[in-house]
């Protein structure tokens, strides 16, 4: 559990800013507040925190983590499309799949929300909702809302897969399928770089305007209980850095430090 | 028989006298050919030198010839030839006015025994006669009464024979000169004479007013040498006469000597322009008689003409001066209507022109080289005219005093036109011909006038031109242009006062300046009473709108009618814009484009030559008709509407051509193109002319009615909606006013028309879950029924959008540039109509849609000899009770338009818009399909989706559909 939890630490925490970051850039926060970014004409604020706050200072700690933000634009207009984002946790944070069932990229393709929920309800580790703006050209904005299902995509040489499911009915029926890579990186404070890239929505006309996702999933392996997301607490604090990339060009980086209680 | 057995003894004699003289005299030389000899004439003063005052009173005229003579052996001298007619042709302008010297009947010239019994107060002159080798002693030569058919006779008895001496009136071709003949009544031997006439002859025999001269002088002064001539032949070789009695001078039996004189002088005389300048001109409208002159109506004309005539022998007021010169006689006249009168189009109805052309296929019917009446057609009088002259006078019967002028009567006639006078295509100044003719067959005068009249290209304003009228002394001459209906002027638009100006050039010009006399008239009423108009800007714009088919039944081909009307006093047509009401079709198949090339060609025909062979007989596709001109008579074009290509951004036009044949007018052809624009989305018609002209060779058109019949066999087709529509004009009037006609439009039994179109869907291509399959979808409609309207289609569950190939959609710029991007192309649509020959195909795209819905419509945008685009919008219906929804294409505006048959087909794979959200050979699914007719009939059913899969039965049909369908009221 030893190596393998160090290794997950990075993971859990990475995989939750990038499950954030399907919608936006993720945002790692104290509860209760929020940090934005403005870079050039888009603004995203986000927030969330994670449960408890007291972890060992020395060995993980299950954690169940919630995620939320916005994105706009300071003139109001559509927001550009987000096209992918890449976060760098924290080395004491972990990601634990393994044991877990996992669900694949086709199975959740051309489903809606019930269908994929039903075919791999057994790999769910979390749920949410997002609102997206659907602005084609010369066309009003439509905003569309949808759940948002996280699924387990199982783990394969070192790389750790998140499929994230959405399913909008306006203006049509189409299934929106999301995958996060998660690999191990030695890059100071950061342990783990997370890759989401996100598939145009609407053909590239729909933007992420704003999400909230809780992922707390605890499953039991070999006999223990384990948690898909984990992490401990040596020096007060977890710490992550997310770049989000914009369809039309704009990158934005920001990082996220959020106190945490050491004990032990 | 007297006279003829004289003319025969004398006959006889002479030529026994020239077999005697030839015989006996045996003598060697031939006798001298037969000639005049000694010829002169001259108009003396007091003291016997010539006299050459431009328009003044010469004290005599004398005359004096010979003729060759021979001996006859036996005493005698005779002429070698004995004369028969004489006649003397005066220098133009030269004339004897013996109005005011009394007159002596023909009967008393001779009473017998050698003498007359005319009085001596008619002498007027002397005659010496030459006979026998001598000249007797100057007999009395006397004004006689006329007899009928001429304006003055001579006399004088000569061996007991009245010798009658008749002056006339060439033709105009000759000048109008007066002639004096002596009309075969020589028949006695004379070889010679001595005329003189008294130029004042109460101071010879002390009657009659005293001092009034009786010549007068020419008074051209650029004239040159006033001439006379003199013509004979003889009793041995007559002379051919022309039509008129006048020697035809191709015949060489005809002997001529002239007697030039001195040029007259002094045109600069300010007595001459102070006459001449008393000129006065009244111009006036002629319509009801009594009333106001209405404004925009057709209108004849008075005008009157009045010259001061000193020594008038028909005025007794005139002042009796033989120093004062006789006013020149009108050279030129140029009269220049105020702007505004112009001439009516309404004149043309009936109207016909009189030929002045031998080229013509009636000949010449006017003649101006001879004296006689014109034969014109009635239907080309257009007026008359009454003149007076000093020279002849009216007479108490019972007294024979001079009571007055004797008027002279005639008739206005129209011209037709000479080449080049009228301008292809109407552009041009037109020039219009019309002739004056005054004519009395009592006194044996004609008078020929021709005149043009200009009109001005771009405001209609006449200008009439007289030139080279005759020398002749003119007290009065006034002219009517017959009023009413068919009138051949129209009054101005507007309400006010109007002034007709002249320019009126003397004889004795340029030593006389012109005069500029000028006449006004006012315009105080509009039409029929109506209010009147200070400026064409401020006269009201509301024409009326009839237009429908003439059978209105749903789906049938009827003749389409369009009629709009105006009335007098209302601004013009300029231009229009028609909206034709939705379902209102044509059908084009088989009709071939009338290519601009041929449109440019009758454009530059004449109207005639259209007439004779219109330009695109296969193109036609129906008759206008247009009014034109004021008053409740308007002539009416006929013209023909012709199917054209494209035009102006429109797919094709309509060119109407309309020979401008107007009575015996041909202004060319005239071809007005019509922009047809067909509503891509609802294949509405909406027609844009070019501009109307409005005026054609200066002749303003005063359009009062266009008609156009689209009566082309099962050409225009109602609509199988029996809604109630309009048909809606904006009319545009010459001065910028807009006015906006409609006419309710409503085609009738509908409810009788059957719906039973058919749609089968087929999906091509990758069949598995998340597979982009092609779709092909074929609609056939049974020919005779209503058509499509609406129609939806609901496609199963299993049928996603995919969210990664909705992309690019085509902006509604980009669409109007016919610059969609690739990616925005989804398929291909072809719809195949019966009314065109060729079916209409293109690209469907996906096209943004300004935010009216959601998402980008499906667009398929068909080309071809029309364009259209069905516009389908692309949504989701959920289903009552899940999250899941169904994609629904809805076409809401399907043009209500006979289509066969109709294919979309939808790209699949990489490009494909539906994506499977299930395995379609696993759960095939049907599409609901929703239809509603134009007539309100609907027809809904469940097409199943054909795929490559191996068959397999649904268990779902029937039952299952038919409750689906149930649910799906309400998702139209």
């Amino acid at each position: 559990m030893g190596s393998c939890s160090r290794k997950s630490r990075w993971l859990a925490l990475t995989g939750a800013v990038i499950v954030s970051a399907v919608v936006g850039v993720g945002a790692v926060s104290a509860a209760g507040s929020k940090e934005s970014v403005v870079v050039g004409n888009v603004e995203f604020s986000a927030g969330g925190g994670f449960s408890p706050k007291a972890l060992s200072k020395t060995a993980l700690t299950p954690i169940a983590f919630t995620a939320e933000g916005k994105i706009g634009t300071l003139d109001g207009t559509h927001p550009p499309a987000l096209k992918e984002v890449l976060v760098e946790a924290d080395k004491n944070s972990a990601v634990t799949t393994k044991g877990y069932p996992t669900c694949k990229s086709g199975q959740l393709q051309s489903q809606d929300t019930s269908h994929a929920e039903a075919i791999c309800k057994s790999a769910i580790i979390g749920k949410g909702t997002t609102s997206v703006e659907i602005a084609f050209p010369e066309s009003k904005v439509v905003p569309v809302n949808s759940k948002l299902l996280v699924f387990n995509g199982g783990e394969s040489g070192g790389v750790t897969t998140y499929y994230i499911h959405a399913y909008i009915t306006v203006p049509v029926p189409a299934a929106i399928v999301t995958t996060v890579k998660i690999k191990r990186i030695h890059h100071g404070r950061y342990g783990l770089l997370a890759t989401a890239s996100i598939p145009k929505i609407a053909g590239g006309s729909g933007s992420v305007t704003s999400f909230s996702l809780k992922i707390d999933k605890k499953f039991t392996y070999k006999g223990k209980q384990v948690s898909v997301l984990s992490a401990k607490c040596p020096d007060g604090k977890l710490q992550a850095h997310a770049t989000a990339v914009f369809a039309d060009g704009t990158r934005a980086s920001t990082e996220f430090i959020r106190p945490c209680i050491g004990k032990g | 028989m007297k006279g003829f057995m004289n003319r025969l003894l004398i006959a006889s004699l002479t030529v026994l006298a020239l077999t005697l003289g030839s015989v006996g005299a045996a003598q060697a030389a031939d006798p001298p050919p037969f000639e005049v000899l000694g010829f002169t004439a001259r108009a003396l003063d007091p003291v016997g030198n010539d006299y050459t005052v431009a328009g003044g009173h010469p004290e005599e005229a004398v005359t004096s010839f010979r003729f060759p003579v021979m001996d006859t052996g036996l005493g005698g001298i005779v002429p070698v030839e004995p004369p028969k007619s004489t006649f003397t042709e005066l220098p133009a302008g030269f004339l004897a006015n013996l109005a005011g010297v009394a007159r002596c009947p023909l009967s008393k010239l001779n009473p017998g025994n050698y003498s007359t019994a005319c009085p001596g107060a008619a002498q007027v002159g002397t005659v010496g006669v030459s006979i026998n080798g001598s000249t007797g002693s100057p007999i009395g030569l006397y004004n006689l009464t006329p007899e009928r058919g001429y304006p003055l006779e001579l006399g004088f008895t000569y061996l007991n024979k009245p010798i009658v001496l008749y002056p006339l009136l060439r033709s105009r071709t000759d000048g109008y000169r007066a002639t004096v003949a002596v009309l075969g009544a020589a028949d006695f031997a004379f070889t010679g004479a001595d005329v003189q006439v008294f130029g004042v002859p109460s101071a010879h025999t002390g009657a009659g007013v005293p001092g009034l001269p009786a010549l007068i002088n020419p008074t051209d002064c650029s004239a040159g040498a006033p001439v006379t001539r003199m013509i004979v032949d003889s009793w041995t070789r007559p002379g051919r006469l022309t039509v008129d009695g006048f020697p035809d001078l191709s015949d060489s039996r005809w002997k001529t000597a002239v007697a030039p004189a001195p040029p007259v002088t002094g045109c600069d005389n300010p007595k001459l322009a102070e006459q001449f300048d008393e000129t006065t001109i009244e111009a006036t409208p002629l319509q009801t008689p009594g009333g106001p002159i209405q404004a925009d109506q057709p209108a004849g004309l008075g005008f009157d003409l009045h010259f001061s005539q000193a020594n008038d022998p028909t005025d007794p007021s005139s002042a009796i001066d033989p120093d004062i010169p006789a006013t020149p006689p009108l050279k030129n006249a140029i009269v220049s209507m105020p702007a505004g009168v112009s001439i009516s189009p309404s004149a043309a109805n009936g109207l016909d022109g009189c030929s002045e052309l031998a080229s013509d296929p009636a000949g010449d019917q006017v003649r101006y080289d001879d004296t006689l009446p014109v034969t014109c057609p009635e239907a080309s009088k257009i007026g008359t005219v009454v003149g007076t002259s000093p020279l002849l006078a009216s007479h108490d019967p019972t007294t024979d005093a001079v009571t007055g002028a004797e008027p002279i009567g005639g008739d206005v006639y129209v011209v037709k036109p000479h080449p080049g006078d009228l301008a292809p295509g109407g552009q041009g100044e037109g020039t219009f011909r019309v002739l004056i003719q005054l004519e009395s067959e009592k006194y044996g005068v004609n008078v020929k006038l021709p005149g043009t009249v200009k009109a001005d290209k771009n405001t209609g304003q006449l200008t009439a031109t007289f030139l080279e009228n005759p020398q002749l002394p003119v007290k009065d001459l006034h002219l009517e242009i017959e009023p009413g209906p068919r009138a051949a002027l129209a009054t101005p638009v507007t309400c006010g006062a109007f002034t007709t100006t002249t320019d009126l050039v003397p004889w004795s010009t340029p030593g006389t300046p012109d005069a500029h006399p000028s006449s006004s008239f006012q315009v105080t009423s509009g039409p029929n009473g109506s209010p009147c108009a200070a400026t064409p800007q401020a006269r009201p714009f509301a024409p009326a709108l009839t237009a429908g088919t003439q059978s209105a039944g749903a789906g049938q081909s009827s003749p389409f009618v369009l009629r709009l009307t105006r009335k007098d006093g209302e601004g013009e047509f300029s231009s229009l814009e028609a909206t034709l009401p939705k379902g209102l079709a044509a059908r084009f198949v088989g009709i071939p484009y009338c290519s601009d090339a041929a449109l440019a060609a009758a454009a530059a025909r004449s109207g005639k030559a259209e007439q004779a062979n219109p330009s695109c007989p296969a193109s036609r596709i129906g008759a206008v008709t247009v009014g034109a001109g004021p008053g409740t008579n308007p002539f009416y074009a006929k013209g023909t509407a012709y199917l054209a290509g494209p035009y102006k951004g429109a797919p094709m036009s309509v060119a109407v051509i309309t020979p401008a044949v107007a009575g015996p007018f041909d202004v060319g052809t005239v071809v007005v193109r019509n922009a047809l624009f067909i509503d891509p989305e609802t294949a509405q018609g909406h027609v844009v002319s070019d501009p109307f002209p409005k005026i054609l060779d200066g002749i303003p058109l005063r359009l009062r009615s266009i008609e156009v019949n689209l009566d082309r066999p099962s050409f225009t087709l109602n609509p199988t909606s029996c809604e109630a529509k309009s048909i809606d004009v904006k009319v545009t009037s010459t001065d910028g006013a807009l006015a906006s006609p409609t006419n309710h439009f409503q085609a009738a039994g509908c409810e009788k028309l059957g719906f039973k179109p058919k749609l089968s869907l087929r999906l091509k291509g990758e069949t598995k879950r998340s597979g982009n399959p092609a779709l092909t979808a074929v609609l056939k409609a049974p020919a005779g029924q209503a058509n499509i309207a609406k129609t939806t289609v609901l496609l199963p569950t299993s049928a996603f959008i995919d969210n990664a190939h909705v992309n690019n959609p085509c902006t509604r710029v980009q669409f109007n540039a016919n610059a969609c991007p690739p990616g925005s192309v989804l398929g291909t649509a072809t719809a195949y109509t019966p009314l065109l020959d060729q079916p209409l195909s293109g690209p469907v795209y996906f096209r943004s849609n300004g935010g009216e819905r959601d998402l980008p419509d499906l667009v398929a945008d068909l080309n071809g000899q029309v364009h259209v685009t069905l516009v389908g919008f692309i949504d989701s219906v959920p289903i009552k009770g899940t999250e899941k929804s169904r994609v629904r294409t809805r076409f809401q505006s399907v043009p209500d338009a006979p289509v066969s048959t109709f294919v979309l087909k939808l790209k699949g794979g990489k490009k494909g818009l539906i994506e499977n959200s299930k395995n379609l050979c696993k759960h095939p699914g049907a599409a609901t399909v929703l239809m509603e007719a134009q007539n309100g009939r609907t027809n809904d059913f469940q097409a199943p989706l054909k795929t490559s899969c191996a068959k397999t039965k649904s268990k779902k049909k029937g039952k299952v559909w038919a409750a689906a369908l149930g649910s799906l009221v309400g998702w139209r």
